[in-house]
């Protein structure tokens, strides 16, 4: 009896003290519904959906609250098109008020970009410390971790260009934090110095990247030496003109450094013009059998990959039936009368008098706009509608990739640099060229009478037929110092003070006691 | 370490291992009048052993000489008999009213009601018994001190909202599901997964705790405090309610069948105008506000009454009712042998039709609980399984509302409505399908080893299967005509647990010990799958087939932690007079990264009961029990997501504006991290609940009277709370444990019998009612205000320092302006107040300008400086009022509950006026349906004296936003919330069919309510965000009948 007890006792606890121990285990609970830092990247492919996640990040961030890269490019330089009111005060910017409660806390803020940043830090952190055992999926290894790093440079570079474009100084981080939760609050980094970096990242981005493309589905939609040359373009170019604003004298250096930059982009890119005939492949970005030979990068939006938009920036413009079935007559997004006026008349003597007719044989006046004698002209720029219940159909999505840089607004630039230079022919010849190609009346050409200022007014002229509605035209307009005539909002003195510059959302105040407020809009918010 | 800890102490037990000489004991325990009393409690003192008498009142017990027996029932007065001899014992009991002897389970342990040192609460399940209600905690209400229970629904199967003694829940979203934090239950010992990881819309949304038939249930424990509570150590914070099950009594086989049927009758409707009177009303309205030619353009339902089709006069709500009905059938089968073994089974029916179209609930239960004995008596095995089936039809399928219309966008009755659009609104209910389904299958066994009198080891083992289901379908017709649609869902989750205890009871002298330690684990893994197809091509086709790929979406998804824990009480007595217990419990969970993986939990408490002093023994006469009571300790509380520690990733994380659904870039899966709130979250620790108690109870001769006070704080603190993290870091919150909550507050509960023993009539009446208020004591990021976001567009909450949980967050109403020379002028401007939209006129409410700058800020994203903190959602004073008379073979019982001191905002009568947001006002105001305006004192023109300010048709001056304090009323209630009637026939009649028992019963559930407000329709019927929307399900009456057999 007694020894009985005992036994019973013992294997009682044994079963105890094996069941106490077996279940230590089930304090390690794995996720299975998502994927984690701790297994992810493993593998080449890791590394490659990171970057589509950075890519896509970016489209997201840029296509924010009605497409902001278009709002801050376009939209606010007013007389390109209108935005109607429906209660939203969006239309309220275009008149130069960035203190509307509802646009100050959506396009005041820059939350997005940097979460583009902050995967962009990731990627590059972590290929730097990715075993060649990691990524053994892949063929090349050394080729492969200098695309990946390549391509988040400039993802970066790039994020930071749109930034300080819009805010001029903003934070800088470029290091990917360990733990997020005890990561600083940082202050404003001078905009001088956010461009340095992003020149340096460029720099080393195009070390990495090649020209052209191997795979062709990768073609504009992803970054390669050639977008990296564009970008360090654009910045030279901003940089020349931005870094002091009472002075209209570009600083030659960066003219210098972005001539050497485009004129490398140009010869060795590859790049080259649609043809006119089929002028709206460039916008459309890929074709069943081309990708468009203008893209120099763009982002992708395509919706034979379910990846088109149901709120394009173009939807915002299209009305009637022949456009999208179901559409009414009535577009938020019009253009305005002046926008014709001030880019597509031109002064001519027909023999007994000047006269001031539109330049309606211009491919972009024919191709990019409909309903133009009505009081409310329709930009079809972008009209690549796609129902996704084509049987009755319903359901349109845009798929036009989002155009960022492509080969003409770099031929375009050249211009530019050149006006900056003194270079007059050189503009004459590129605007002229230009205007050729899009099968502009004859009539229409500039030449050796123009004063620089008038070249310069012809060659903004020239961006708002060519680059309309892709997101570059206030940036023109702030370089070339043309806004008085075509921004009525922006006086010189409000120039001279930044005044162009948003402010940056009250909400981003709210636990960051180092942030201060763009100096044009203190007090003012 | 707890492995050594745990050795050692078992080793310790065994020591104390004795020996004495062992006799067999038999007694028969009988009333005063000699009737024998059945399962009667014999206990040997000093032990953990006892036995229950049969139902000749006989019982037998193996003994020594020597031992101290203990016998109790309830209704009767213990004794207790020293055992000199092995003869047999006669016990005459008593009768007293004293429920000392009664015993209440604190997890892993009894303890009788006179040496309890927590603060607990408990009632019997036959307080319960045969009310109409879906499910049990339903039922709850009012019964016991500090739980409160609000019904805010009358749906059927609905979950109520239950909080003991306050919640400490915030969130920074606003979350209609997800409110107050609940408690803990535990159902025959095993804690309950309470984890909810889909929606009510995504889900069945059906209560878990629906499966629990009423009827099965023998008793309802609550613990309150933290000494009570911190035995369920990290799950405790927010009190643990215990469900105890009935067993199988000794005795003769015992079949009871009862069942009642009744109706389900809807409440009255809200007030609106009809026909003419409503077109009267608003014509009037429209003339005064709009010039001739904005009238020209008025649509022709206002203005063509002699159209057939806009003459109408159809009140909308009422096409959305019905009568309802309830049935309920209960089978239960229980006995036991001579040997030990005893089982019972039952069985449930419960099916209600509800009020609304399409509503219902049915549940079906079977419950089996065996008992048997083995090794001689040692070893006690008793298994429970229980599977239980509920069916919910939920009309429209909208988690908050059960119609397809909101009930602020009524239409104007003036529509006739044709075949077709009626069965456009109401086809849903016929063709639409919505089936929600969910079944619960759970195994306990229960094993315990005695190992000696005073040693006992225990093992329980449980696994619950929990699955449901849910099919959808809506027509082409009611998808616009873009094809039918069609979705299913599916779900299941297992919990298993093992728990293993060792008990020592023993007695040295005047010193009583009791010691529990014991382990336990918890694995749960909950899956789910979704699918579903639009588009699709045919209305018969309910299931998500024939639709194309591209209209197909599909979802699983997979949830699994861990929960390791190590726990330990000690109570100890001297001579029943000076009580100490103390508790320790250490949980590991998976859901915390390595470093913070285990919390501790300790608690003590201590009871002193002065009537055992000598001192007292002059008083002992009228007061036969006075004890003091206080007790300390801290319980937890988990985050509810199992995977923070790890920074996790979106996959097909490629959407944007335009396309929120992309999974790719370029066509190739785009992989972010989590930017939202992925950031691992390794430093995470537990919510600290501290808790303190002091309490007493008294009980006056014998139980006649009886009090119960107790007043506690419990402060909540390292709770868990998203922070917002640095812009620049990519990331958007995490989690911390950065807030604090305290909830303050004194319970009551009184209860006597009027009525002295000889009389005939009974009379037992029980008051509880307690007082909680809530304060939020801290926030993160240095304390600063928070209004919570995803609420409606007013934005009407806030959690602010100081304030109560969700405080409502409102403009302050001073009044109509008369003319629009009362509205203030901005003596720098010269203009008048105004808000960014305009001036302020006559005929608007008048807001007071917080500020001082002249402008009443409209916008809500945030703290808006003319906006201020104000009143509380939360209930301060709840509780219930038990009246239970009993004459002859006529019962009667009454039973009301209440609610004091409590706002609510009234969202319905808010929308009802505002239309200054609409584009097209004028046609939205005809086109919809309107208030009686001529019931209230509405600004009708320039120099009334109104209280409502006028019709607000489209200025955007919104003076007829929800957020302010016009709309802020009164919620206390009072309800007579059941009436039963009983009647048993007569024993000597019965005795000829041989029928033990023979009840017949009537219930009136809900009969009345008296509350303050005059414009809610229902005072309960409010969210727990203290709205009423008009959105819920109103609460109806219930009438049955029903009778109880017993053979």
């Amino acid at each position: 009896m007694e020894r009985k007890l005992s036994i019973y006792t013992i294997l009682l606890l044994l079963v105890c003290i094996v069941t106490g121990s077996a279940c230590k285990k089930i304090l390690e609970q794995t996720p299975k519904n998502s994927t984690y830092d701790e297994v992810f990247w493993k593998s080449g492919r890791d590394y490659q959906s990171a970057l589509a996640g950075n890519y896509a990040l970016l489209r997201n961030t840029l296509t924010n609250k009605n497409n902001r890269y278009y709002l801050y490019g376009d939209a606010v330089a007013k007389n390109y098109f209108t935005i109607d009111y429906n209660g939203d005060g969006l239309e309220g910017i275009q008149n130069g008020d960035f203190t509307f409660k509802y646009n100050v806390q959506s396009l005041g803020d820059w939350t997005l970009f940097f979460k583009t940043i902050t995967m962009s830090n990731l990627i590059i952190s972590k290929i730097d410390k990715a075993t060649d055992k990691d990524l053994s999926d892949i063929d090349n290894i050394t080729e492969f971790r200098k695309k990946i790093k390549g391509q988040a440079l400039f993802i970066r570079a790039f994020t930071y260009f749109e930034m300080t474009r819009v805010w001029g100084d903003v934070p800088l981080v470029i290091e990917a934090y360990e733990d997020p939760i005890t990561a600083p609050q940082l202050p404003r980094t001078s905009a001088t110095d956010v461009q340095k970096q992003i020149e340096k990242d460029c720099k080393e981005a195009a070390a990495l990247l090649n020209w052209g493309y191997t795979v062709k589905s990768e073609r504009a939609v992803t970054a390669n030496k050639g977008s990296v040359y564009a970008l360090l373009t654009h910045l030279y170019l901003w940089r020349a003109t931005m870094a002091d604003l009472n002075s209209k004298v570009p600083n030659p250096a960066d003219v210098q450094n972005a001539d050497t930059t485009l004129t490398r982009l140009l010869a060795e890119g590859g790049y080259s013009y649609t043809d006119t005939s089929n002028y709206y492949m460039t916008f459309v970005g890929r074709s069943n059998t081309a990708t468009s030979p203008e893209g120099i990068f763009q982002l992708y939006m395509d919706d034979r990959t379910q990846e088109g938009s149901s709120a394009h920036i173009g939807l915002e413009f299209l009305r009637g039936a022949e456009y999208v079935s179901y559409f009414g007559n009535n577009a938020r997004f019009w253009v305005p009368n002046s926008y014709f006026n001030n880019n597509y008349q031109f002064w001519y003597w027909d023999g007994s008098q000047w006269t001031r007719p539109l330049d309606t044989l211009d491919v972009r006046y024919r191709k990019n706009f409909d309903y133009v004698n009505s009081a409310k002209p329709m930009c079809r720029k972008y009209s690549n509608v796609v129902y996704r219940n084509p049987g009755q159909n319903l359901d349109a999505y845009l798929s036009n990739d989002m155009v960022i840089f492509r080969y003409s607004d770099m031929k375009l630039l050249q211009a530019e640099i050149a006006l900056y230079k003194n270079d007059l022919n050189t503009a004459i010849q590129v605007i002229n060229e230009s205007r050729q190609r899009n099968g502009s009346n004859p009539a229409n050409r500039v030449d050796d009478t123009y004063t620089r200022d008038d070249l310069m007014n012809e060659y903004i002229v020239e961006r708002g037929k060519e680059m309309y509605l892709e997101g570059h035209i206030f940036f023109d307009l702030l370089r070339t110092r043309m806004y008085p005539n075509f921004v009525d909002w922006l006086s010189e003195g409000r120039f001279a003070r930044g005044g162009f510059y948003w402010p940056v959302s009250p909400s981003l105040f709210k636990e960051n006691r180092f942030l201060v407020q763009t100096s044009y809009w203190l007090g003012k918010i | 370490m707890m492995k050594k800890l745990f050795l050692s102490c078992v080793l310790l037990c065994l020591l104390f291992y004795a020996h004495a000489q062992q006799v067999i004991i038999t007694g028969v325990v009988t009333d005063p009048g000699n009737a024998p009393i059945p399962n009667a409690s014999v206990k040997i003192r000093g032990t953990d052993k006892g036995t229950t008498t049969n139902d000749k009142g006989f019982f037998s017990i193996p003994t020594s000489i020597n031992a101290v027996l203990e016998i109790s029932s309830v209704g009767y007065a213990a004794q207790t008999v020293k055992i000199t001899s092995d003869k047999q014992l006669s016990l005459k009991l008593t009768e007293s009213n004293s429920n000392l002897s009664e015993t209440v389970i604190i997890g892993y342990q009894k303890v009788t009601r006179k040496k309890n040192t927590a603060a607990v609460s408990s009632i019997s399940g036959r307080e319960l018994a045969n009310l109409p209600a879906s499910s049990f905690d339903q039922l709850l209400q009012g019964r016991l001190s500090g739980v409160n229970v609000q019904n805010f629904s009358g749906a059927p199967g609905a979950s109520p909202s239950v909080s003991v003694r306050g919640s400490s829940l915030l969130s920074s979203a606003y979350d209609e599901n997800n409110v107050l934090n609940s408690p803990l239950y535990v159902v025959d010992g095993v804690p309950q997964p309470t984890e909810t990881y889909v929606g009510p819309g995504t889900g069945t949304g059906l209560n878990y705790l629906g499966g629990v038939n009423p009827n099965d249930i023998e008793s309802i424990d609550v613990l309150k405090d933290a000494s009570a509570a911190a035995i369920y150590g990290s799950r405790a914070a927010n009190g643990v309610i215990l469900i105890t099950t009935k067993k199988g009594r000794t005795g003769a086989p015992k079949v009871i069948l009862s069942g009642y049927a009744g109706i389900v009758q809807r409440p009255k409707l809200r007030d609106v105008t009809l026909g003419v009177e409503e077109r009267r009303a608003k014509l009037a309205i429209l003339q005064q506000q709009l010039d001739y030619n904005q009238q020209r353009g008025l649509p022709a339902l206002i203005t063509d009454s002699l159209n057939p089709a806009f003459n109408g006069n159809t009140d909308w709500q009422d096409m959305f009712y019905q009568s309802g009905n309830v049935k309920n059938a209960d089978l239960s089968l229980s006995g036991a042998s001579e040997g030990g073994a005893s089982y019972r089974f039952s069985t449930n029916y419960y099916d209600e039709k509800g009020i609304i179209k399409a509503t219902g609930f049915k549940r079906y239960t079977m419950r089996l609980n065996l008992g048997a004995r083995a090794l001689g008596g040692k070893l006690d095995i008793n298994p429970i399984i229980n599977y239980s089936r509920t069916d919910k039809a939920r009309g429209n399928g909208d988690g908050n509302s059960p119609i397809s219309l909101g009930a602020s966008n009524m239409p104007s009755s003036l529509f006739n409505l044709d075949p077709n659009k009626k069965a456009f609104l109401l086809g849903q209910y016929d063709d639409n399908l919505d089936k929600n389904i969910s079944n619960q299958f759970n195994f306990t066994l229960n094993l315990s080893y005695a190992i000696s009198n005073h040693l006992k080891i225990t093992s329980l083992t449980s696994y619950l299967n929990k699955n449901s289901r849910r099919d959808y379908n809506r027509t082409n017709e009611l998808q616009n005509g873009n094809g039918n649609y069609s979705y299913t869902f599916s779900d299941n989750e297992i919990n298993i647990l093992s728990s293993n205890y060792m008990s020592y009871v023993n007695t040295f002298g005047k010193h009583n010990l009791s010691v529990v330690a014991g382990q336990e684990f918890t694995y749960d893994q909950y899956q789910n799958t979704q699918a579903s197809g639009f588009g699709g091509a045919s209305d018969q086709i309910q299931v998500v087939q024939g639709f194309q790929q591209l209209k197909i979406g599909a979802y699983s998804d997979y949830q699994a932690y861990g929960l390791l824990s190590y726990y330990a009480r000690m109570a100890y007595d001297f001579n029943g007079k000076y009580l100490l217990s103390g508790s320790i419990r250490t949980d590991g969970s998976s859901r915390f990264g390595e470093n913070n993986k285990w919390g501790f939990f300790p608690s003590v408490s201590a009871a002193w009961i002065l009537t055992e002093e000598s001192w007292m023994k002059a008083v002992a006469n009228t007061f036969s029990m006075i004890k003091l009571r206080a007790s300390l300790g801290t319980s937890g509380a988990m985050p509810t997501e199992n995977y923070l520690q790890y920074n996790l990733y979106n996959v097909n994380a490629g959407g944007f504006n335009g396309n929120g659904s992309a999974g790719t870039y370029n066509a190739i899966t785009a992989i972010t991290p989590n930017f939202y709130n992925g950031a691992a979250q390794k430093g995470l620790s537990w919510e600290k609940s501290k808790q303190w108690n002091i309490g007493t109870d008294i009980e006056v001769l014998n139980g006649k009277y009886s009090a119960s006070l107790d007043f506690y704080n419990k402060e909540n603190s390292f709770g868990l709370f998203s922070v917002i993290l640095p812009v620049t870091s990519g990331y958007d919150v995490a989690k911390t444990n950065s807030i604090g909550v305290r909830n303050a507050g004194v319970e009551l509960t009184l209860a006597a019998n009027f009525l002295p023993k000889q009389s005939q009539l009974k009379w037992f009446s029980r008051l509880n009612i307690a007082y909680n208020k809530n304060k939020i004591m801290n926030l993160p990021n240095g304390g600063r205000d928070l209004v919570l976001s995803g609420d409606r567009f007013d934005k009407s909450h806030i959690l602010s320092v100081g304030s109560p949980i969700n405080a409502f967050y409102l403009y302050k109403t001073l009044g109509v302006y008369s003319t629009d020379k009362d509205v203030p002028i901005n003596p720098y401007t010269g203009t008048h107040l105004r808000n960014p939209n305009g001036e302020y006129r006559g005929g608007d409410f008048q807001f007071a300008d917080l500020d001082g700058d002249y402008l009443i800020d409209v916008f809500n994203d945030g703290l808006n400086p003319d906006k201020m903190p104000v009143g509380d959602p939360n209930p301060k004073i709840t509780g219930g009022f038990t009246n239970n008379f009993s004459w002859k073979n006529f019962s009667l019982g009454v039973f009301c509950t209440f609610t004091f001191d409590r706002d609510v905002l009234n969202l319905f009568k808010a929308d009802r006026f505002s239309n200054s947001t609409d584009g097209d006002p004028y046609n939205n105001f005809v086109r919809y349906s309107i208030p009686d305006l001529n019931k209230i004192n509405i600004w009708r023109q320039s120099g009334d004296n109104a209280q409502y300010a006028k019709y607000d048709l489209g200025t955007y001056r919104y003076y007829y936003t929800s957020a302010q304090t016009f709309f802020l009323e009164k919620g206390d209630y009072f309800r007579i919330k059941s009436v039963t009637l009983g009647y048993e026939l007569p024993q000597k009649f019965l005795s000829r069919f041989k029928i033990d028992r023979f009840k017949v019963f009537g219930v009136v559930d809900n009969l009345a309510i008296f509350q303050r407000s005059h414009d809610l329709p229902d005072a309960e019927a409010v969210n727990s965000y203290g709205e009423y929307s008009g959105a819920g399900y109103p609460i109806p009456k219930k009438i049955t009948l029903g009778l109880e057999v017993q053979f």
